[in-house]
């Protein structure tokens, strides 16, 4: 037994660990000093996938310029190779016993999606009813004739949505009142004759729109109740709150069925699905939490915001959602498995609610009272406008706080901190030659996005 | 020394404990030692110097099961992964963890999904240590470490691409088919009705049937068995709820997610910028009654914070007004200058007018006594003191006429000086008079404490005590007198007097009339009509006749 052995023993052993610590118990692979065949290691095709390959064709047999190689004729092997690389592609590195190629050009090309064209929106109506903000606004969308809007003047409002968006007097129908607290949430059921409302005051009602009573409470939220969403095709409801759980109601029965625990915080936004994770949440921890109703647990958590989430919104066109945070900054991530798609920047504010419409047209209030308009797919801001607040007002109290679309998307309700409704409309005399996409800067953010480094 | 056991591969099934005998491609007989020492290194010698194809037959010794150690613990010089009585072996799961798996599986068969980001089998995340896991591209998945515990069926993103985004995959966005989501809201439905429906069940009535033992005390034997119905006890709806709400203790803290955000706060804030963003506290609604919303910048201001912000003014402005103030001072002295010299010059004028008029008058006294007129060498003669004297005359008479004038005029001076003083002396008499106690406190007039007689002089009677002044204990009267006599201000109360004018008839015209009835002319221009005093005041302008 000679010292020289062990070594040879030790090194063989050690090539076994590093090169193929994935197959720790496979055959080993012996790179053998003589064999004039190389065979690709892990990290030769780690290496590959990184910059591209050198090959060589010779003797009829494509073979590889390899790492490990130490003897005299390797190094032929590689001047040869190197030889090769260089009348093939100029775009090359090598080091001192590597080749490498960078990728081409056009790999490294930035993604720039061309955004569809939206008519720009303007201010149609405003509708002076609450005397408090206007926290939470829901259109009916199986009729489209009503929209309601919850108070922190702890009232529910009916309106007619065609009389109000003509300003018309007679708009408002009826004044719910029942609640003890603001009203932060409303949902029209599109199945029953039935619209929720859930309050800062921990209550989640359940009014009956044909004699306009409270038919139900669902009883347990802790604390104030601040978003509620109804899901789309099972009768269930769900509300999340600021005692930082989302809890899942049985309509009928009033019971609780799951209890979606695991924020840190308010959970200000809460959307539903027909597909798997059912549930979104968006809370003040500032994570999303995708959730699945059937066993109640946490599918994923989506940990790429900065500050607190105050909106979610969903597209009825594809399978995504975006989220709204205070830092000002919308993100939307793909609906199946959460996986992060797209920052949308430019919205400097914090971003109070969030709305899409059919067309593709997002728009997001801010704290501030600033409206941006997106175009959904691309992220494209082609409008950035300020809410006017009402004769009267300070200039502290302008601000966003809902915004729902109606049933066709050609109607904007905005609900703002100057106590007023606003109804929006796309502005028809716009054409593409009067407001053209300002593609130069949307190519240049695009551009800038691309090099932001993580 | 050739024949060696090779590795097994690693795609066996996981390995339970009761059963460590693994099949391997090459098992060691049972009664085979393991080689030792000296013929592992001859193996290792002759292995090196073998070709790729020989060596597959010829493979080195690895130590796998149990008897591979014989006994003993890790062979250091293998330099292979070992696991001697696969003390922290990850390919081993114990029976314990296999059942809880298997459990898991029939209850959630939908997290075999979820579990896609988990190609390691999960006994391995299990684990307080994790062993380095290795992506399909051979590069170390350092992920692993939070991969495991609570987020183990959980997705996490925890790679840089998950942190950059990009264009999705159309079929990843795609709208889900109408059937699909049928189905998902049947399996919805279903789950959470099984969850509501054990509620339901428990109110069913239920029977029972039940078999008394005959030896027991009271045994009837004509009832030898008995069906007992249980029938849910009726609650009554309206009473309040028998359990109280009481917060649950925080079960135990999920595992982490990798955060894919930079942090927040990049900066440290400074002094300025956290003074700027300070906001006050809003006015208190003993303060603001009406509940006003009171706007932020007027809680800045009544904050007081940017009044004593120091200005800074720009130099040139102090420059700027010594400058002009330097030029007027000089144009003032110039036109003082000026104003002098024209001083002077007219004064010089004035001189040589007088000069020139006083000879004039003395040419016209001349011609008036002589008849003839008198020129200069006149002057000289005789007449010259005569004329004088006369001249003296007048001016004696003129200045005995101003000295009277003049006396009059201090005297009356004196008597306007006297009346005013006289008048001032009296309104501040007044005023003294009817100060408010705590402004004469305030000014120091008054202490409260220095003048004797302010003092209660009942306390003093000491023989009578208390009893003395302050009468029944329960009267009241501690403050039966004022502590300061104010008779002027007591008189200066409203207090209805007769020496006005008349009746009340008369003071209510004096009223219609104004305050300003007093400035009525009351003395016409002589030679006018109405002209005279206590006429009818005018109705027009005046018009002077002539006669």
């Amino acid at each position: 037994m000679t010292e020289e052995t062990i070594h040879n023993y030790a090194a063989e052993s050690a090539f076994h660990i590093s090169s193929r610590s994935r197959q720790l118990f496979d055959e080993p692979v012996f790179l053998p000093a003589a064999d004039p065949s190389l065979r690709e290691t892990s990290v030769a095709r780690r290496k590959r996938m990184r910059y591209g390959i050198v090959t060589k064709s010779e003797g009829g047999k494509s073979s590889q310029a390899l790492v490990l190689a130490s003897s005299e004729h390797k190094k032929e092997r590689i001047d040869q190779a190197l030889v090769a690389a260089n009348t093939n592609e100029g775009d090359e590195t090598s080091s001192s016993s590597r080749i490498l190629v960078k990728r081409p050009d056009h790999q490294r090309s930035v993604y720039i999606p061309t955004p569809q064209w939206h008519a720009p929106w303007k201010l149609s109506t405003v509708i002076s009813s609450h005397l408090g903000w206007v926290r939470s606004i829901a259109v009916d969308q199986a009729t489209n004739r009503w929209f309601a809007t919850g108070s922190a003047d702890r009232t529910i409002k009916v309106f007619n949505l065609a009389a109000a968006s003509v300003g018309s007097e007679s708009a408002l129908q009826y004044t719910l009142t029942g609640h003890i607290s603001a009203v932060r949430g409303l949902a029209f059921s599109t199945r029953h004759p039935y619209l929720f409302s859930c309050g800062e005051d921990k209550q989640v009602k359940c009014w009956d729109l044909e004699t306009n009573q409270v038919v139900r409470h669902y009883h347990g939220h802790l604390s104030g109740v601040y978003c509620m969403s109804l899901h789309p095709t099972v009768d269930v409801l769900v509300t999340g709150g600021r005692d930082a759980v989302a809890r899942v109601w049985d309509i009928r029965t009033k019971k609780q069925v799951h209890c979606l625990s695991g924020h840190d915080n308010t959970v200000a936004a809460v959307v539903t699905k027909t597909m798997k994770p059912q549930v979104i949440t968006g809370s003040h921890d500032s994570t999303v939490r995708l959730w699945d109703l059937v066993a109640g647990k946490c599918v994923t958590t989506l940990t790429h915001h900065q500050k607190s989430i105050r909106a979610l919104a969903q597209p009825s066109f594809e399978h995504t959602f975006c989220s709204g945070a205070a830092d000002g900054q919308i993100k939307q991530f793909q609906g199946k498995d959460g996986k992060f798609l797209h920052t949308f920047t430019g919205h400097k504010a914090i971003i109070n609610a969030m709305a899409v419409n059919d067309d593709g047209v997002m728009v997001s209030g801010g704290d501030n009272g600033s409206l941006h308009f997106w175009d959904y797919k691309t992220g494209y801001s082609f409008q950035q406008t300020m809410s006017q607040v009402q004769p009267g007002s300070l200039d502290s109290e302008n601000s966003i706080m809902a915004t729902a679309f109606d049933a066709t998307g050609t109607r904007l309700i905005t609900g703002e901190g100057d106590k007023t409704i606003k109804i929006w409309k796309p502005d028809d005399e716009a054409s593409e030659l009067t407001h053209p996409i300002d593609m130069t800067a949307w190519r240049k953010k695009c551009i800038a996005a691309s090099k932001q480094r993580y | 020394m050739t024949s060696l056991s090779l590795p097994p591969p690693r795609k066996t099934p996981a390995l339970t404990l009761n059963n460590p005998e693994r099949p391997t491609t090459k098992p060691l007989p049972p009664q085979q030692k393991p080689p030792n020492y000296e013929e592992r290194c001859r193996a290792a010698t002759a292995a090196s110097k073998m070709t790729a194809v020989e060596r597959k037959h010829h493979p080195l010794f690895v130590p796998r099961s149990i008897q591979d150690f014989g006994d003993g613990g890790a062979f250091p010089e293998i330099h292979v992964a070992q696991y001697p009585r696969h003390m922290g072996n990850p390919h081993v799961v114990s029976k314990q963890q296999q059942q809880q798996q298997q459990q898991q599986q029939q209850q959630h068969p939908s997290n075999e999904r979820t579990n896609h980001n988990n190609p390691t089998n999960s006994a391995v995340a299990h684990r307080a240590i994790v062993n380095v896991q290795v992506d399909p591209d051979g590069a170390i998945s350092y992920d692993a470490i939070v991969k495991k515990g609570t987020n183990q069926d959980q997705i996490v993103y925890s790679r840089h691409s998950d942190l950059k985004g990009g264009p999705p995959k159309p079929e990843d966005i795609a709208l889900p088919t109408p059937e699909e989501e049928q189905a998902e809201a049947a399996r919805t439905q279903t789950a959470l009705q099984a969850l509501l429906e054990p509620v339901a069940k428990k109110e069913e009535t239920q029977f029972i049937q039940y078999t008394p033992r005959p030896d027991a005390p009271g045994y009837n034997p004509a009832a030898s068995q008995r069906i007992i119905q249980m029938v849910p006890a009726q609650v009554d709806p309206l009473q309040p709820p028998k359990h109280k709400f009481i917060k649950a203790p925080r079960g135990p803290a999920e595992d982490p997610v990798p955060v894919l955000h930079a942090p927040s706060t990049t900066t440290k804030l400074t002094k300025e910028e956290r003074e700027a963003w300070n906001v006050p506290s809003c006015i208190s609604n003993w303060k603001n009654m009406r509940g006003y919303t009171i706007p932020l910048d007027k809680r800045l201001a009544a904050d007081g914070r940017h009044a004593r912000e120091t200005v800074t003014v720009n130099p040139n402005f102090a420059t700027l007004s010594e400058s002009l103030y330097v030029a007027e001072r000089q144009a003032r002295q110039e036109v003082r200058l000026r104003a002098t010299i024209q001083k002077k010059l007219a004064l010089q004028q004035k001189e040589e007018r007088e000069q020139e008029l006083r000879q004039l008058a003395q040419q016209a006294r001349m011609e008036r006594k002589n008849g003839v007129p008198d020129t200069a060498p006149d002057r000289s003669s005789g007449d010259d003191r005569s004329c004088r004297s006369e001249e003296e005359e007048e001016e004696d008479e003129d200045a005995v006429a101003a000295q009277q004038r003049e006396r009059l005029r201090q005297e009356r001076r004196k008597e306007r000086e006297r009346d005013l003083r006289n008048e001032q002396r009296v309104k501040k008499q007044k005023l003294e008079a009817e100060r408010d106690v705590s402004e004469k406190i305030a000014l120091g007039v008054a202490t409260g404490v220095s003048q004797a007689n302010e003092v209660d002089a009942r306390l003093y009677d000491q023989t009578a005590g208390m009893d003395s002044g302050f009468g029944a204990e329960d009267e009241y009267n501690a403050y039966s007198k004022p502590l300061f006599e104010r008779q002027a201000v007591a008189s200066s109360i409203y207090r209805p007097t007769r020496s006005g004018p008349g009746d009340a008839d008369e003071q209510y015209a004096k009223l219609v009339q104004g305050a300003t009835a007093k400035f009525k002319p009351d003395q016409g221009f002589a030679g006018a009509e109405g002209g005279v005093t206590g006429v009818a005041p005018r109705t027009g302008p005046v018009q002077f006749e002539k006669k």
